[in-house]
């Protein structure tokens, strides 16, 4: 039932009738249908005070059913529907979709909006998002009572249809109306509406509200159990209305989580892929479900608050859903395994960015493999491991999402919609002022600082830059609204925290009493371009030993000296107790890479809490001592029958023969230089035998 | 306990393993709460391993240790919470531990359950019901007399262990005692854990006692203990070691220390056929047979007497015919001694079951602080090849590569070189080859003791050797079991198999007795560097590293 086309005269005048009766009667009568009498039990207890209310009337000798008051039934209509939609309990008090699909049709939702679509579909999301901003509001209140509210009205509906506000008697009384309820958070009791408008009649009255609803300015619902009937504004749009957030306070919380691990994730996959390639499936190139567990298994641990914060789409009060690389939900591995799938794949994503591993298919296997480079760089420190990282994202030019360079990861680590033109725009200056804006000491609560910089700092909507150009693909994801363009900045800078900031250990995590709280390391500052050097601190002692016996027994959890071991040292475990062994394969494996023993044996210095045994110092110096590297190449030989000839072969091969043993000789040079010496051997008589 | 506690000692591990942080103030507690069920896997410095099974745990419930104290003693002292698999694990196997019980009725042995329930399940397992005789009752089941052993381990296999507690015969009466004074007149008397270990054996003669291994280190004094065992049940006692020396210091130290005269104490071995009130044996004659098919004759020995106790000497190493006869053997008091009960070949609950639960387990890092066993400094000294032998060892085959590494030259000056650093001190010089340690007896000027030198001979040179007159003795691998040379201060491994843990640690333990003075022993290995003898002396290495010994790589220079 359309609420716009109701008798709200009825329904107001009968009204204090309802709010009269208790919540049990309310609910009661609400089961009531109109038109259709109501059995007993559905009326229930509260049958005798809707009888006694004059709501419901008692059956006669022969029936048991109880038909409503008939002068009642606009009452019951509106009722019902206020309670159906309830429109002011809308997520983050937005309008939901379903309400529109009720209350307009498609023609109307089109005119509504000014989109002229198509005529077998409406954009409802586009409708919600447009009547949720504050702006729609503000855009009412502006146009005077007059001839400019009945152009606001005529721009809105389709030409030919009944005007409601061309009558100065209606249109001002709804003029106030909103104007008043945008000061009401929650919403007035709908019998207040005389008290809002005591200059208008009653018809008047309704056919403001009538006007209202139809617009979509202000909307009545039931609310709670005992179904209170309200009027009001949204509730977004009332707190926007507001005054604006405040820049965000330090808080009280202690920092629980500041580790760069996606250098760990990319460490630990990398360490399998040097060691033999990690199969992929062909049709997508995906992991194979053993490889991922096995990969999950070795992930550094992060708390469960702290992956339940980086895995959030980032939905927020705007109903906004866009994440960074890390967003999103369940997948095939369930609730628990979802996150791991996320950290690995981001690794992957950026050890083939970066090329460090690259995808290679032998013998029709498809493998993911480190390169060169991605063994040099296991063989630095964690810290020169981040600073690999960090170093390219600082220099690259991008300026706006999705304009990453060649291998180096994108600087946002989000995707928009559209395009944005690099040359006029400037996002990541506008995200880097806001993150520098920190205070250099304690945290802020994360939704505190989002909510803000979002209003204040909105690069998007005119503060601190220019307005970005739509270009290529903008379509149904890009905002049309001020709080749309908002919740876009509010997404963009909590996906640059999760998935960039905190997994590059530039950014702290906490918990505060209002929810988790950050805090910029120097390591932000420094990608952010605030500072431009910082020390990397190296993972602290934890309660980790190295024995005698090759063993490295955890004590305790030390996620990042797992993943600096992983490196030289066979898993044998995972959490606490003995979690690693060194053996002369993983010794191997390590030199390989190109780590050395003194490397190895500081990090096991800094890392264990007890003095590296002189036994396994010594054991892993002879194992590394011990390995070699040679390099293999094709050769060209010749091969000569005695020292003699091999001796005029070198006399005209000059530089570019090497004497391997007295009668076998190496030719250097390419294809040509070895034809001309073949040449120049056949004038001398030295044939070459095929 | 909910949340961690850093200043506890312990790890319990989902696979039941349990990780004993030495550094914690309260690990020495924790140590001795942990021992009666958990047995100890390796101790090297900073943390040592348990391991918790139900056979460990049914070593506690045989010693009076409830399933509650077990778990409770893991909550005290775990750093965090206890997997409650383990939790469960541990009741599952404590609860099953005197369910089933042997005892004596009028008409013979019986097994009874404590249920019928249970006497159901357990006639049904396969592998019990031909061990079983008919059921005399709905909970108990007629046992015959010569499958009570194989019954035991039938029902340990099936995880439902018995309580044996039929008694035992008495034996032949033997008066024995320990003397104050030995022969040799050197004041003699118990030590603490020596007493101890043998009351738990014994238990007052009840039919709780008379069974189980005694578990101490190597150089601990385990014949000690079977004598004094030997002492308190008073019968004839069949005595089983590893070689015909063993048996010959069995012979010296019964004779030593013991009231029995020469009369009373028989060899049966491969030179001698004596069956005496106290006989020792060998185990190698006991299962020595002239043809593949033909039968052990020699355990005919077992019933050549009414022996009223029984004691294995190195139980882990009880060859299987051994076991077999043993199962025949439930109705005599049996004493295993061994310094470890892991078994290379994992029969370690036939042992449970045949000789008995473990009885007394003194860790061998609590003897060494209180001066039992000598402190052992173990050192790895690594030898390059010489220049001629590089390429003869770079062409050669496997199993010639390894010869060539362990007959090294240049071994022999560093040994020089290690007797001057201990100058005085009693020194055995160890080798797998004969030609190698030959050659180095005739360099150095010492006498050598190979396989082939005769027993007469080896008496001699193993008492000069005790009393002083010969400092230094080149020994090939015949002293690596059961030679008891308690000053020997110093052993030079010049080659060696590397190949059991039992070996490792019987080679240790020659050296491990106490010393005067500064108590130290000194165990080196010389090895080639950069060739296959080094990659299998890292097996050396893990294991004295796991056994809690001091290790050090050295190069020549530093020696």
């Amino acid at each position: 039932m359309k609420l716009a086309e109701l008798d709200w005269m009825e329904v107001l005048h009968h009204l204090p009738r309802w709010e009269a009766l208790s919540p049990a009667a309310r609910r009661a009568f609400l089961e009531v249908k109109p038109g259709v009498a109501a059995p007993p039990e559905a009326l229930g207890a509260a049958v005798d005070e809707l009888v006694a209310a004059g709501f419901v009337t008692r059956p006669g000798p022969k029936g048991r059913m109880y038909p409503h008051a008939p002068a009642l039934r606009p009452l019951l209509v509106a009722l019902r529907a206020m309670g159906r939609s309830r429109p002011l309990d809308g997520p983050g008090g937005t309008l939901p979709e379903a309400y529109v699909q009720d209350q307009l049709g498609m023609d109307e939702a089109h005119w509504l909006t000014g989109e002229r679509g198509y005529n077998y579909w409406a954009d409802r999301h586009a409708t919600t998002a447009l009547v949720s901003s504050a702006d729609w509001v503000k855009g009412f209140l502006a146009a005077a009572p007059g001839t400019p509210m009945v152009k606001w009205e005529q721009a809105r509906i389709r030409p030919g249809e009944p005007q409601r506000l061309a009558l100065p008697q209606v249109a001002e009384p709804l003029h106030r109306l909103v104007r008043a309820l945008t000061a009401h958070a929650g919403g007035v009791p709908l019998g207040s509406l005389p008290a809002l408008l005591p200059d208008a009649s009653p018809a008047h009255r309704a056919a403001a509200l009538a006007a209202g609803l139809r617009y979509l300015l202000v909307f009545v619902s039931l609310r709670g159990d005992g179904c209170e009937a309200v009027l009001g504004v949204l509730p977004c749009i009332v707190r926007r209305l507001g005054p604006p957030p405040p820049p965000p306070a330090p808080v009280a919380a202690a920092a629980e989580l500041e580790t760069p691990f996606m250098v760990a994730d990319m460490t630990t996959v990398l360490v399998e892929a040097a060691g033999e390639p990690i199969r992929l499936r062909g049709n997508d190139f995906a992991l194979f479900a053993r490889a991922q567990q096995a990969l999950a298994a070795r992930l550094l641990r992060l708390p469960a608050w702290t992956e339940r914060f980086i895995a959030v789409q980032g939905e927020d009060e705007y109903g906004g859903k866009r994440g960074g690389e890390y967003a999103g939900g369940p997948g095939d591995q369930g609730q628990d395994g979802w996150i791991t799938a996320a950290r690995i794949a981001v690794a992957v994503d950026a050890l083939r960015t970066m090329r460090l591993a690259a995808l290679k298919s032998r013998e029709d296997r498809l493998g993911f493999e480190a390169t060169s480079a991605g063994r040099a760089w296991l063989g630095l420190s964690e810290g020169e491991r981040l600073k690999r990282l960090l170093d390219p994202l600082r220099a690259s030019p991008q300026r706006n999402p999705g304009h990453a360079g060649p291998s180096t990861l994108d600087f946002f680590g989000i995707r928009l919609p559209f395009g944005v033109d690099e040359k006029t725009s400037d996002l990541r200056g506008a995200l880097s002022t806001a993150f520098l804006s920190l205070p250099a000491e304690g945290m802020v609560a994360v939704d505190a600082f989002v909510r803000y910089h979002a209003q204040e700092t909105n690069p998007f909507t005119g503060h601190g830059a220019a307005q970005p150009q739509r270009q290529w693909g903008a379509g149904y994801g890009t905002p049309r609204t001020r709080e749309g363009w908002e919740s876009l900045w509010a997404q963009i800078l909590a996906a640059f925290l999760r998935t960039r900031l905190l997994p590059l250990g530039g950014a702290s995590l906490g918990r505060a009493d209002g929810g988790v709280a950050f805090a910029l390391t120097d390591a932000g500052r420094y990608l952010l371009g605030g500072i431009d050097a910082f020390e990397y601190a190296v993972a602290g002692e934890g309660e980790v030993m190295v024995q005698p016996d090759f063993e490295i027994v955890f004590l305790s959890a030390a996620p990042r000296v797992e993943a600096e071991l992983a490196r030289f040292a066979e898993r044998t475990g995972t959490g606490v107790g003995a979690l690693f062994r060194i053996t002369r394969a993983s010794v191997l494996r390590a030199a390989e890479l190109g780590l050395a023993a003194d490397r190895v044996l500081k990090t096991l210095g800094q890392v264990s809490r007890t003095p590296v045994p002189a036994n396994v110092a010594r054991q892993l110096r002879d194992w590394f001592g011990a390995t070699r590297r040679v390099r293999i190449r094709p050769a060209v030989l010749v091969e000569c029958p005695d020292t003699e000839t091999a001796a005029r072969v070198t006399g005209l091969g000059g530089a570019q023969v090497t004497a391997v043993t007295r009668t076998v000789l190496r030719l250097d040079g390419d294809a040509r230089s070895v034809a001309a010496l073949v040449k120049k051997l056949r004038t001398k008589g030295i044939f070459v035998q095929e | 306990m909910t949340a961690y506690c850093p200043e506890n000692p312990l790890i319990v591990q989902g696979d039941q393993s349990v990780l004993a942080e030495v550094g914690s103030p309260r690990f020495a507690e924790a140590r001795d709460r942990i021992a009666p069920f958990a047995e100890l896997v390796k101790s090297p410095e900073h943390v040592h391993t348990y391991r918790i099974t139900p056979l460990s745990v049914w070593n506690a419930c045989a010693a009076g240790t409830p399933p509650d104290e077990i778990v409770g003693a893991l909550r005290e002292y775990a750093k965090y919470p206890v997997p409650a698999v383990v939790e469960a694990s541990i009741r599952d196997a404590a609860t099953r531990y005197g369910r089933l019980r042997m005892v004596r009725w009028p008409e013979g042995i019986v097994l009874q359950a404590d249920e019928p329930e249970l006497a159901e399940l357990v006639w049904r397992v396969r592998g019990v019901t031909p061990h079983l005789g008919p059921r005399v009752s709905a909970t108990a089941f007629a046992v015959p007399t010569a499958e009570r052993g194989r019954l035991k381990q039938a029902l340990v296999k099936a995880g439902w262990p018995a309580e044996d507690l039929a008694g035992y015969t008495a034996g032949e009466p033997l008066p024995i005692a320990l003397r104050g004074t030995t022969r040799a007149g050197e004041r003699f008397g118990l030590r603490d854990y020596q007493a101890d270990a043998a009351s738990a054996f014994h238990a007052g003669g009840s039919e709780r006692g008379g069974s189980g291994v005694v578990v101490l280190p190597c150089g601990a004094g385990k014949t000690v203990v079977g004598m004094e065992c030997m002492a308190r049940v008073g019968s004839s006692t069949l005595v089983l070691t590893t070689s015909v020396t063993a048996v010959r210091q069995w012979i010296g130290e019964l004779l030593d220390k013991t009231t029995l005269h020469e009369d009373q104490v028989g060899e049966y071995s491969g030179q001698a056929k004596d069956v005496r009130p106290v006989t020792v044996a060998t185990y190698q004659v006991l299962t020595h047979r002239d043809r593949a098919d033909a039968s052990f004759r020699h355990l005919e020995l077992f019933d050549s007497r009414d022996w009223g106790l029984i004691v294995y000497d190195e139980v882990h190493l009880l060859p299987a015919p051994v076991f077999q006869v043993t199962a025949g053997l439930q109705a005599r008091r049996r004493l295993g001694l061994t310094a470890t009960l892991v078994r290379e070949d994992g029969h370690e609950d036939d042992v449970f079951a045949l000789i008995g639960p473990k009885k007394a387990d003194v860790p061998w890092k609590e003897l060494e602080g209180q001066g039992w066993i000598a402190k052992a400094e173990c050192t790895e000294v690594r030898v390059p090849l010489p220049k001629e032998l590089r390429m003869p060892y770079a062409v050669a085959e496997a199993r010639q590569k390894f010869r060539i590494a362990s007959e090294n030259p240049e071994k022999l000056a560093l040994v020089r070189r290690i007797l001057a650093r201990h100058p005085g001190e009693p020194a055995l010089v160890i080798g797998m080859y004969v030609e190698q340690i030959e050659w180095m007896a005739r360099e150095l000027g010492v006498p050598v003791l190979t396989g082939t030198t005769g027993q007469r001979r080896r008496d001699a040179l193993y008492r000069d050797f005790r009393e002083g007159r010969l400092p230094v003795l080149a020994v090939s691998k015949v002293a690596n079991f059961a030679v008891d040379l308690p000053d020997a201060a110093v052993a030079v491994q010049v080659s060696g198999t590397f190949g059991s843990r039992q070996e490792e640690a019987q080679r240790l333990g020659r050296i491990l007795r106490p010393k005067p003075g500064a108590n130290q022993a000194h165990f080196y290995t010389l090895v080639s560097r950069d060739t296959t003898e080094q990659e299998f002396a890292l097996k050396r290495q893990l294991f004295l590293c796991e056994q809690g010994y001091a290790y050090r790589i050295a190069d020549p220079r530093e020696i």
